[in-house]
């Protein structure tokens, strides 16, 4: 599969970015209950444009990386389970 | 020491070679590989559809009606569920079944949703209809004192009509009791 490996260092790097900007979203915002999501977040919880999009994100996150794509499903599963239970 | 220059020989024109019948390659009009051929034909297509239908239905199915996706509350459903993704991976790509999985995670929050709000009901008449959000976000600025004092900002509420209902006696000792009152024993006393 192409997309396992980094095709260079910008790549690479940017891959290591992202995930760890996605792994400090999960540990202290998605998992932490005493976290409430930014209100921006909640406020566009309405918007069908804006669930797409979130949606859209776990494909693209997912051919572009695949530890990318199941960290951006995580992030995003959790918003939308917890945006269902309060809403 | 010059060699003797070979003597020269007129080259005979190329022909192109012509494919003898027997080489010529031929077609494989099997079922199989005529299934096989529609599929990576078709693969792309029906991997752009698959995705967009994803996509619809994940964003919808927050507004989906509760009777709906009541049909999958069961263990089939629930089978369902859990086997679409993997058929996805396997038969389409694994980016695809990851958002299959995502979608069928999201329906399994609301199922739960759903179960939650019928173990909350018991006082209280749930006047929220299905096809109706009933949580409403909080435009005013303006907080109640509570809030200013316990620091909480809401940004959304839940439900601002509260009905309740009376409690229905449904236990059925008394009238059992009082018929048996009226029914003559046996020995003809009551």
């Amino acid at each position: 599969m192409p997309t396992l490996e980094p095709t260079g260092p910008v790549d690479m790097a940017l891959r290591f970015i992202t995930v760890l900007a996605l792994l400090g979203w999960n540990v202290f915002e998605s998992l932490s209950l005493r976290t409430p999501y930014p209100g921006t977040m909640v406020a566009l919880w309405e918007y069908p444009l804006w669930r797409f999009i979130l949606l859209l994100t776990i494909w693209l996150g997912a051919e572009w990386c695949p530890r990318v794509g199941v960290m951006t499903a995580i992030a995003v599963i959790f918003y939308i389970s917890n945006m269902i239970q309060i809403m | 020491m010059s060699q003797p220059s070979s003597p020269k020989v007129a080259k005979a024109p190329k022909v192109p070679k012509v494919p003898e019948i027997s080489e010529a390659p031929l077609t494989d009009t099997s079922l199989e590989s005529w299934i096989y051929n529609i599929r990576s034909v078709l693969h792309f297509p029906s991997s752009i559809m698959l995705i967009l239908g994803l996509l619809i239905a994940g964003t919808f199915v927050e507004t989906v009606p509760r009777k709906i996706l009541v049909i999958l509350d069961n263990p089939i459903g629930l089978s369902v569920l859990f086997l679409f993704p993997l058929l996805i991976s396997l038969f389409i790509s694994w980016p695809a079944g990851l958002l299959a999985s995502s979608i069928s995670l999201i329906i399994l929050a609301k199922l739960k949703r759903f179960d939650d709000d019928d173990e909350d009901t018991e006082g209280f008449a749930d006047v929220s209809n299905d096809m109706v959000q009933t949580t409403k976000l909080i435009s005013d600025p303006h907080r109640w004192f509570v809030e200013k004092v316990l620091g909480e900002m809401p940004l959304a509420i839940s439900s601002d009509r509260i009905q309740t209902k009376r409690t229905e006696d449904n236990d059925n000792r008394t009238s059992s009791s009082s018929s048996m009152s009226n029914t003559i024993s046996s020995d003809g006393t009551k």
